[in-house]
């Protein structure tokens, strides 16, 4: 009840907005209602502690006989953190929307709280039935979205791609689920087997974008800062929830160094571009690549905590950078309360996020520790930028709002270091936290010193970098695609010409006379 | 008053009266109204039950009736099954106004269904062949009409279907002796096999399906995929006839395997083949395959799920032929060709219309949240709990489909955002089309809304219907 409760103030609230601008296009008080709605769904996530675990069946599917699952959901800590941090994530957007050159944004905020509520779906997702359900809706509003929004024929290339590899995400769950029924288990979570582990990693890397990195893209659109913003990270989000469903058994297969290998390089690759990328919304998925990897890894250590905290770093750590387009002292030194947040310090949210179950873990965290060094740099660069906009162009609303917007955010991020799940306000590795800080501190000392450093001008997303990294998988994907293409074509003109009857009969002949034998 | 009066009869003479009527959207309304009204008194109406209307009157509606010495029977059971068939034709004849075919679509499509619906009532059955092949002989100027001359698909469709007719009626012959003698394992194989082959000329298992991508191209998208939609439907009930009256075929072993291995093969070959179309028509057909394949692999369950899984196919796959097909055939209209040079950047022109493409493709391959969805997984993890390999095969048909579906969005968005986007299409076909795509996303959500109707289905067999 408590979840519907959430679920149902979302959605009607974005109904509301929607039904009052079509039938009421002069009602003055749509951010209003907007921010109440996203305040109310706030607040009852934290009702949902009185009685966790929450498991909530959704109606059964019939026949019951064939379908064993049904879309149901389930409240407990981990994703409960993921489910706050989203309700968090839109109060935000709604709140900052005040400080947005495109107020007021009816149908942006309309979307905004539906994508709170399919996100919380996504994140409270029981077995991957519910998850792909939740997984498609977002894909659909993610690839609707992009393709009105952006502009050149490349990008949109870019928006099919990324869009087809979500989808071969879903499928490799789905597949998952398979394997797991084979095996007599039943297809939810709690009792997924052991080998259906490693697809649902690879399910979760194609979609979280890192197995095979890909290249993102940017988007100019007025809708980029806010709702973009939750855009992204609800479908990042959605997909770092199934890294803390992963059975830890299935993380003894031989291709886990492998894939640790991969991704660590990923997550340094993300870090650095994050790092060197000047604004701070084209750098936006660097951020989410390198921060979805470092969640990754923590999977592959056998540490689903830490790729909770890592990720609920992401989520509220990036979406208050992202969020905050006004000019501040006092807010910019509070961002680096955010920059705590993810410093692995104990105490913090990320403070169990550098604890290993495993033995792999040793030989990575060399490319692992600068990885996160340069995103904690990175971050601090773009929390200290000075494009931002200013107060003065704003009225007495802004002041208020605004602020508490973001401030609504860091609060949440120090809340969940003490109160997130069992075991958070932990001491954690505290040695690695403290290297990295150490070598964060080096870097940002170093920073207006080291030409290397300062890049004079936002060039590392262009369409040539991509280009070329693509090349290799690209040309033969493109090439194998090609000579498959010409015998499928030669095979069809067969078929489908002058003599295509006589081969058609020919084959038929010869199949019904291995029938024949078969059946003898 | 007799049930086959009603739900054939009342169509037959229907349908030549359309014919006199000049309006398109008329005729359209009437054959909508009139199927509607028929799948609600087949909801609605008891058979061979007595209905009291006032204390002194009241009627009984018969299952049966005699022509030429044979009869013609609809059972009670059959009830759900009627109400289904006519309502989704309701949504075909509706929607022939927006495609603008609807004066030759609606009198011939009436007929056909009326015939199809014959065929499964008719006794001795094995005349269902013979009534099949009227109905696709009457599809022909459907297909083709009078004024063109006829394509290489249209006669190819023609002569597969034909070819099928022998192949029943042999197997029907042969099957009356392996009754008498069920011992005879010489008899019972060749009986098998020409069944087998029937069949498979009338699914047009690979190599058989050619005639389809080419009459994609050829002839409306709205006229074919009707066809695609009615005439697998009907042969796989007349299939699901054979494996209820005969115990030896539905008990025979190799039953399963067979099913699946066929459904595997229409799966993949149709996938495969739609993975490297440049035709969005020819994608259609290709798609139109896998759904067959999937509806084999359904019946490949009997044993562990009766019928479930193939009613279930029944509403989707409809719903998804009907928006596809009338999109394409106002895409046909408008642009003249569905060549995927012709339609690159459609999107931003007609962005309902291509939606329905898009959401209608998708559903074809059972991407959640779609109306497809709940069945193709539920088939699938059928299939993987019987082998593990086949549902491997099932997923590379499927990623061959998904890989068509890709190619046709990125076709559709590939343009530079110059002129903005319009809408364009007219209302009606909007209308339809959106109409379409909301309900294959409240299937895709709540495939247990359409439970109600399906769950009645598999007691017209009641062998096999569990």
């Amino acid at each position: 009840m408590l979840i519907i409760i959430t679920i149902a103030i979302f959605f009607i609230s974005a109904l509301a907005l929607l039904l009052l601008r079509l039938f009421n296009p002069d009602f003055r008080y749509l951010w209003l209602v907007a921010a109440i709605g996203a305040f109310l769904a706030w607040l009852s996530v934290f009702f949902w502690q009185l009685k966790m675990p929450i498991l909530l069946a959704l109606p059964a599917w019939q026949p019951e006989s064939l379908f064993i699952n049904s879309p149901t959901l389930l409240a407990d800590e981990l994703s409960w953190a993921y489910a706050y941090s989203l309700a968090t994530l839109a109060l935000g957007v709604i709140f900052t929307a005040v400080a947005r050159e495109n107020f007021p944004s009816t149908p942006a905020w309309a979307g905004t709280l539906a994508l709170g509520a399919v996100g919380i779906l996504a994140v409270l997702a029981e077995n991957p039935l519910t998850l792909v359900i939740a997984w498609s809706a977002i894909d659909l509003a993610e690839l609707s979205t992009l393709l009105t929004s952006v502009r050149e024929k490349k990008q949109r290339e870019h928006v099919v791609i990324s869009f087809s590899t979500r989808i071969l995400g879903t499928g490799f769950l789905l597949w998952a689920g398979m394997v797991s029924m084979t095996e007599g288990t039943s297809q939810n979570f709690l009792t997924a087997s052991q080998s259906a582990g490693i697809y649902m990693l690879i399910a979760a890397g194609l979609r979280l974008g890192i197995l095979p990195m890909h290249i993102p893209f940017k988007t100019e659109s007025a809708l980029r800062r806010g709702y973009e913003t939750m855009l992204r990270l609800t479908a990042a989000a959605s997909s770092l929830i199934l890294l803390a469903h992963i059975p830890q058994e299935s993380l003894q297969s031989p291709i886990i160094p492998y894939l640790l290998g991969i991704i660590s390089l990923t997550a340094l690759y993300s870090a650095w571009m994050w790092f060197q990328t000047k604004k701070t919304l084209d750098a936006r998925p660097y951020w989410m690549l390198g921060m979805a990897s470092l969640a990754l890894s923590a999977t592959l250590r056998a540490n689903p905590v830490g790729s909770v905290a890592w990720g609920v770093a992401l989520v509220l750590g990036g979406g208050v950078l992202f969020l905050s387009s006004v000019e501040n002292k006092w807010l910019n030194r509070l961002l680096l309360g955010s920059l705590i947040a993810t410093s692995t310090l104990p105490l913090t949210l990320t403070a169990t996020a550098w604890e290993s179950n495993t033995s792999q873990w040793a030989g990575y965290w060399i490319i692992l520790l600068p990885a996160h060094v340069l995103l904690l740099t990175g971050y601090f660069r773009h929390a200290q930028r000075k494009d931002k906009g200013t107060f003065k162009s704003h009225n007495r609303f802004t002041l208020l709002a605004y602020p508490l917007g973001i401030g609504i955010m860091l609060f949440s991020l120090i809340l969940l270091g003490f109160w997130g799940w069992e075991g958070s306000a932990s001491l954690g590795a505290w040695q690695f936290a403290l290297a990295s800080l150490f070598l964060t501190a080096l870097v940002i000392w170093f920073l207006p010193r080291i030409n290397t450093f300062v890049p004079l001008q936002a060039h590392w997303i262009t369409e040539t970098k991509p280009q070329k990294r693509k090349t290799f998988i690209y040309d033969f994907s493109l090439s194998l695609y090609y000579f498959l293409r010409e015998g499928f074509k030669k095979i069809t003109n067969i078929f489908e010409g002058d003599g295509g009857i006589l081969w058609a009969l020919l084959i038929i002949i010869l199949f019904a006379s291995l029938l024949a034998e078969g059946i003898r | 008053m007799s049930a086959p009066l009603i739900w054939i009869g009342i169509p037959l003479l229907l349908a030549p009266l359309l014919w006199f009527i000049k309006r398109g959207d008329i005729i359209a309304f009437f054959g909508g109204i009139s199927a509607l009204f028929l799948s609600a008194l087949a909801w609605l109406i008891p058979i061979n039950t007595a209905i009291r209307i006032t204390a002194n009157i009241s009627f009984k509606i018969s299952d049966s009736i005699e022509i030429l010495g044979r009869q013609i029977i609809i059972n009670p059971e059959d009830q759900s099954l009627l109400a289904l068939l006519y309502g989704l034709a309701a949504l075909w004849f509706f929607g022939s106004s927006a495609a603008y075919i609807a004066r030759r679509f609606v009198p011939l499509g009436m007929t056909i269904l009326a015939l199809l619906i014959a065929s499964l009532a008719v006794e001795p059955f094995l005349y269902a062949a013979l009534i099949i092949q009227t109905a696709i002989l009457i599809a022909v100027p459907l297909l083709s009409p009078p004024e063109n001359k006829p394509g290489r698909g249209v006669i190819r469709f023609l002569i597969y279907q034909t070819l099928a007719m022998p192949f029943i009626l042999f197997s029907g012959w042969l099957l009356a002796g392996v009754e008498s003698s069920p011992g005879d394992i010489e008899l019972l194989t060749q009986a098998a096999v020409l069944l087998a082959l029937g069949f498979a000329f009338l699914l047009s298992i690979f190599p058989l399906f050619t005639w389809i991508p080419l009459l994609m191209e050829e002839a409306s998208p709205y006229a074919v995929g009707f066809i695609l939609w009615l005439l697998p439907t009907a042969v796989f009930l007349f299939a699901l006839g054979f494996l209820n009256r005969y115990a030896w075929l539905r008990e025979y072993p190799q039953l399963p395997n067979v099913l699946r291995t066929a459904g595997l093969i229409m799966v993949l070959t149709g996938g495969l083949s739609a993975a490297f179309q440049r035709h969005l028509g020819r994608m259609m057909g290709y798609a139109s395959i896998v759904n067959m394949g999937f509806s084999l692999l359904s019946l490949s369950l009997i044993a562990d799920h009766q019928l479930s899984a193939f009613s279930l196919l029944l509403i989707p796959q409809a719903l998804g032929l009907v928006i596809w097909s009338l999109a394409l055939s106002v895409l046909k209209m408008r642009e003249k060709s569905l060549d995927f040079k012709n339609v690159q950047g459609m999107i931003q022109r007609y962005p309902i219309i291509i939606s329905g493409i898009i959401f209608a493709h998708f559903s074809a391959i059972g991407l959640p949240l779609l109306a497809g969805f709940p069945p193709i997984i539920a088939i699938w993890s059928g299939v993987a709990k019987e082998e593990i390999i086949a549902a491997s095969w099932v997923a590379i048909g499927l990623a061959s489909l998904l890989t068509g579906a890709i190619r046709t969005l990125a076709v559709v968005v590939m343009t530079d955002d110059e002129d903005g986007w319009t809408l364009n299409g007219g209302t009606l076909q909007n209308i339809l089309i959106g109409l379409g795509i909301f309900f294959i996303l409240l299937l895709g959500i709540f495939p247990q809304f359409s439970y109600p109707v399906l769950s009645n289905l598999p007691s017209a067999f009641r062998y096999i219907g569990g």
